[in-house]
Order: structure tokens, then sequence, then C-alpha cells
């Protein structure tokens, strides 16, 4: 009863609000990108490359500048933290189990991760320098920011962000 | 030493959040600007917050 007597609202008026609601107006639609092989192999590649060398994986997607930035941040941090800082990478100690989430920070290094595993360099303990709990604070967060970076390329390659 | 290892962190970790989370170069510089002195003047105030205590 109440709709047969509300009248509508002409046309016109309804074409000139929909524009101008903030929600509609300022929230772009999201690229949809099918997926396909092509697709699925670069966001792969772009994955593998950007957690053997941090930044690397921007480099494939053709985004140098971003891939220098974010490479020279994680470097830095990742040789500050071993050279100047004194620190050493975690070790998995099965007596305690929570020893488990500082070998995951630290795996996220990827490539320069699994290099000091096969050097065995940055294992051993060095409590004479007096800086090393920034060094392992510098490696624990630069293998966390790789994780991120990783995840970054991987949306870049299936075109969620540009 | 210690204001170096701070400085030195805010200024990679401002870096990579503003990659990662602008897409928009002039809005990851600024991102990265704000990022940095807000790592920096956090850790110096709550640092004298915690002086009194020490």
């Amino acid at each position: 009863m109440t709709d047969a007597l509300t009248p509508d609202p002409p046309a016109d008026s309804l074409a000139a609000s929909t524009p101008s609601d903030p929600l509609v107006a300022s929230a772009p639609l999201p690229e949809v990108k099918t997926w396909s092989p092509q697709l699925a192999l670069r966001a792969v590649l772009a994955c593998i490359a950007a957690a053997a060398i941090p930044g690397a994986g921007h480099a494939v997607l053709g985004r140098w500048i971003r891939a220098a930035l974010l490479c020279t941040a994680i470097l830095g941090m990742f040789l500050a933290g071993l050279f100047l800082f004194g620190g050493r990478f975690y070790t998995f100690n099965p007596e305690e189990p929570l020893s488990i989430f500082p070998v995951i920070a630290n795996a996220g290094l990827g490539g320069l991760y699994a290099l000091c595993v096969f050097l065995h360099a940055g294992f051993d303990a060095r409590p004479e320098v007096p800086t090393y709990e920034y060094g392992n604070a510098f490696l624990l967060v630069a293998g966390l920011l790789n994780y991120l970076v990783v995840l970054d390329a991987f949306d870049i390659a299936v075109g969620r962000k540009k | 030493m210690h204001l170096l290892a701070m400085t030195l962190f805010a200024l990679c970790v401002s870096t990579v959040f503003a990659i990662v989370t602008k897409e928009d170069p002039r809005e990851q510089f600024h991102y990265a600007i704000k990022a940095f002195f807000a790592f920096l003047g956090i850790a110096l105030a709550i640092g004298w917050l915690m002086y009194p205590f020490s």
C-alpha cells in the first residue's frame, strides 16, 4: 500500500544521485584477471626470484626502482645485522618448540639464508660483540620483511597491484 | 651505536613498508618519511618515558 502511495523518483534524479555517492565514486572496481598458465608461471617465477634474492621478484616484473630499493633495504639489514652488529641466525632446539618461530623468521631471507646455511656462516654466537642482540633483531626483521616483499611481488604478478 | 642502529632500522623498515603498502611513488615517499620519523620519535619518546624508572 505504501508503495502505491510513494511516488517513484524520476529517472534523471536516480542517474544524478548515483555518481555523487562517495562510496561508489571513490572505489574503483578491482581489475579481475583470469588465471592462465602464463599468469601462474609469471607469479611463480616472481615469487621464487623474490625469495632467492630480495627485490629480484620486482625486477622480474620490470619494477626496477622498487627492486633496487627493496634489495638495498633488506640486504642492508642483513649485512648490518650479521657483520656490523654481530648477530647470528637462530637454530631450532627440539626441547624448546617455540624456537621454531625465529628460525622461520630468519628463513624468510631465502637465498641469503640458504647461502649462510651452506657456508655455515652466522650461526655461531658472538657474545663478545656488545650489540649482538641488535644484530639478531636485524636478521629476524630482514627475513620477515622479505616475506612481505614476496607477497607484494605475487600481488603485482597477478594484477592485484600496479 | 644505539642511535645508529635505530636510525638504520627505521630507514630500512619504513622503505619496505612504503613500497609494499602504497602504489603511487609520491604516496610511497610521503609514507616512508612519516614512518621513518614516527619510528624515531616514538622510540625516543618511550625511552624518555622509561628514563625515570630506570
